[in-house]
């Protein structure tokens, strides 16, 4: 009996710890301090909630620091919480440290055009610390700030060093009221108001305890936003403008030289805010030219050289341009085409291009066709044969011109000859007498620039006999006919097809036969309406 | 008889006490060769890309990994001005993917070894076993400084009742401090599988 009284307590003191255990596990796992009522914050009432942590204001009494307004993305990307930052500044000033005023932040934020919160560059946290003479710059963003069916109140905050403006402790630290639970319900935080006191206190206790080092001060003592070379390609001798925006973390040198490798050339400051210029003529040889910046705090010596800060290259040869034409056929120095010309600019050499134009001409130098562009010399270019208003042009020699120019102006131009042939070349037909023999002759009337390739003909007479058939290359060709007596008529069938593919067929040719007298058979201009075009 | 039943009762009391504990999963974190070969000790961290569909998670997520990778007191971390004054100078919007030789380029001004850039895949409240709780999951890539080569990648995602311990004690109910909790496990990672180099300086 004793024995089962002795187990019932023991599982009686079991059951009590169990949530006081919880307890200790939930205090431990939130990291949030005492678990009493946090009181609301006030410069009174802050001392309060240093309860037990003097020695830790000791060793942040009197640090200077300069606290930027806390960026809150419960708001948005670029969302802002004034109120968050002065019940931080609040709680900031009752462990003892030294604020930068509001104000002075404020008029620093506007001075440096500061349009964002949560984040800054390392010059401008230098140029805070040289400003206000603080040591240590704090940022923060409210990373969470919730008032549904359970608050939550999330910070984030950064110190930077002001020496070497890098940032040296960063800290977070989120909690809710469910996060909260205090021993039987007392005192559990109501909503994000109740939640801040335990935030504040948990940040800057940690920020106590692990107290940022300073760092090396940054030697850079500038900030290059822009450095610009215009034009970046140039002729020899043409004049160079330089543009360079630049931000000091304390005044500005007495000077600003720019090395350009053909002399050093002073800039002057421009009537906007840290904007600096200068000008020189670009040398006669080509190349690239890098420049360097140094700076005379005028202290007797030019401090360390800032190498290739911009750079541009003296351009003076053509651009090197080849076209290449496809779809067409090359006979001598003319390129003949019957449907689309395929055109393929190249480009050798790597100065951009800055403008190109494409020109067809006609014989008598009439323009057909001009098309001109800004910007890089496109891969491939098709032309339909077709003038500017698409309208078909007539077969044809034209010449076709490609220019381009390069960013630094050079000009460079290739011009191609070409025909354009969407007939057949029409044949014609005759008898002629040799050496008392007769024969057919076939020929182009015009030879033209495209040739016949393939050819075929049959010869019947009136009577339907079949009396020659024949076929092969290139024209002219001569045929011998049989006997067929004085003043014979016969038929021809004629097909024929040239080079590029044109077509052409004639059939039922009346050709006369006639003693020695050549007999031509076809005249173009009949011709013409029978020709086929074969796609 | 009576002893041993209690011992039964003990152990039922511990084991009922201790189920609501979840299982816990440990960051994905893959190093490419030249990580572990070069080491990383000087970062900077680009805007994270937000893929959740919740208002400026990008910039909570980022600022609070930030935050941790100070804190960590491992690597050196470039200040996020220094990243967003550079894409503002090169007229690029924080969500702009990069191509390899803006990495290169960045990395350069920069100063640093490596640039992070991440993605926050889901934000959302999940059902836990007492009331709703937030779930997160992070993808963070290490880029390295030169030609942008992909140095590690890593993957992580939390629940807020995975960290529970007993009873309900321990679970996380807060958005920032899920995400604070799985930033630091995946900065560990990082550290376990010899990414840092900073020690070595």
């Amino acid at each position: 009996m004793t024995m089962l009284r002795h187990s019932l307590s023991r599982l009686a003191l079991i059951l009590l710890l169990f949530p006081l255990l919880g307890q200790l596990e939930c205090a431990l796992a939130i990291q949030v301090g005492p678990a009493n009522k946090a009181p609301v914050l006030s410069v009174d009432t802050a001392p309060e909630v240093l309860n037990g942590e003097v020695s830790l204001i000791d060793s942040v009494f009197g640090l200077r620091v300069a606290l930027l307004p806390l960026a809150d993305v419960s708001r948005g990307d670029n969302g802002i919480n004034l109120k968050m930052t002065h019940d931080l500044a609040i709680a900031l000033r009752g462990r003892g440290i030294d604020l930068v005023p509001e104000g002075d932040i404020l008029q620093f934020m506007a001075e440096n055009r500061i349009r964002f919160s949560g984040y800054l560059d390392s010059l401008l946290a230098r140029k805070l610390g040289k400003t206000y003479d603080c040591g240590l710059v704090l940022l923060g963003t409210v990373t969470e700030l919730s008032n549904d069916v359970d608050p939550a109140l999330g910070l984030t905050l950064t110190v930077m060093d002001a020496k070497s403006g890098s940032p040296v402790w960063a800290a977070t630290r989120a909690t809710s009221v469910s996060e909260q639970v205090t021993f039987l319900g007392r005192g559990t935080p109501k909503g994000v108001e109740d939640l801040k006191a335990p935030l504040f206190q948990d940040l800057l206790n940690e920020f106590h305890k692990n107290l940022p080092k300073s760092l090396p001060e940054r030697t850079k003592p500038y900030q290059i936003i822009s450095a610009r070379v215009t034009p970046g390609y140039v002729q020899g001798g043409e004049v160079m403008d330089f543009r360079l925006e630049i931000s000091f973390v304390e005044d500005p040198p007495k000077q600003i030289l720019l090395d350009t490798k053909l002399g050093i050339v002073p800039l002057y400051r421009a009537q906007a805010e840290n904007l600096y210029l200068g000008h020189w003529v670009a040398p006669a040889t080509a190349g690239a030219y890098p420049l360097t910046l140094m700076f005379d705090w005028g202290r007797g010596e030019l401090s360390q050289k800032l190498t290739n800060v911009a750079s541009y290259q003296v351009v003076n040869d053509p651009p090197q341009l080849q076209v290449s034409l496809k779809k067409g056929m090359k006979i001598g120095d003319i390129t003949a085409f019957r449907g689309n010309l395929i055109i393929l600019p190249e480009l050798q050499g790597e100065t951009p291009v800055n403008h190109w134009s494409l020109t067809i001409t006609g014989e008598r130098g009439q323009v057909f066709l001009k098309e001109e562009r800004d910007g890089t010399l496109p891969a491939k270019l098709v032309w339909q044969g077709t003038d500017a208003k698409r309208r078909q042009l007539p077969d044809g020699l034209y010449n076709m011109l490609v220019e381009i120019w390069d960013v630094a102006g050079n000009h460079s131009g290739i011009t191609h000859k070409l025909a354009l042939k969407r007939s057949s070349v029409p044949i014609q037909v005759a008898s002629v007498v040799r050496d008392g023999k007769t024969y057919l002759q076939v020929f182009q009337e015009d030879a033209g620039v495209v040739p016949v390739a393939e050819w075929s003909i049959k010869v019947s007479s009136l009577a339907g006999e079949a009396l020659l058939k024949s076929q092969g290359g290139f024209l002219p060709v001569l045929l011998e006919l049989p006997n067929l007596g004085v003043n014979a008529t016969i038929l021809c069938d004629i097909e024929a097809k040239d080079t590029l593919g044109n077509f052409m067929s004639l059939t039922e040719t009346k050709v006369r036969v006639e003693g020695s007298e050549v007999q031509v058979a076809q005249k173009v201009e009949t011709a013409a309406e029978n020709w086929v075009e074969d796609f | 008889m009576l002893k041993s039943g209690l011992k039964i009762i003990c152990c039922f009391l511990i084991a009922v006490g201790l189920a609501g504990c979840a299982t816990r999963n440990d960051p994905q974190v893959h190093l490419s060769p030249a990580a572990t070969e070069q080491g990383v000790c000087r970062v900077a961290v680009l805007p994270f890309v937000n893929e959740t569909g919740v208002r400026a998670a990008g910039v909570q997520v980022a600022r609070i990994f930030t935050s941790e990778l100070i804190a960590s007191e491992v690597y050196q971390v470039e200040p996020e001005g220094e990243v967003y004054f550079f894409l503002q100078r090169n007229r690029l919007k924080p969500v702009d993917l990069l191509e390899a030789s803006m990495y290169e380029e960045m990395a350069s001004q920069l100063e640093v070894d490596a640039l992070i850039r991440g993605r926050v895949i889901k934000m959302e409240e999940r059902k836990g076993s007492r009331g709703k709780v937030p779930f997160c999951s992070l993808q963070v890539d290490l880029v390295s400084s030169e030609e942008g080569v992909l140095l590690a990648s890593s993957y992580h995602q939390g629940s807020g009742d995975a960290y529970q311990k007993i009873l309900h004690f321990g679970t996380i109910r807060t958005n920032s401090g899920l995400i604070a909790q799985v930033s630091r496990e995946m900065i560990e990672a990082w550290s376990e599988k010899g990414l840092n180099r900073c020690s070595e300086n």
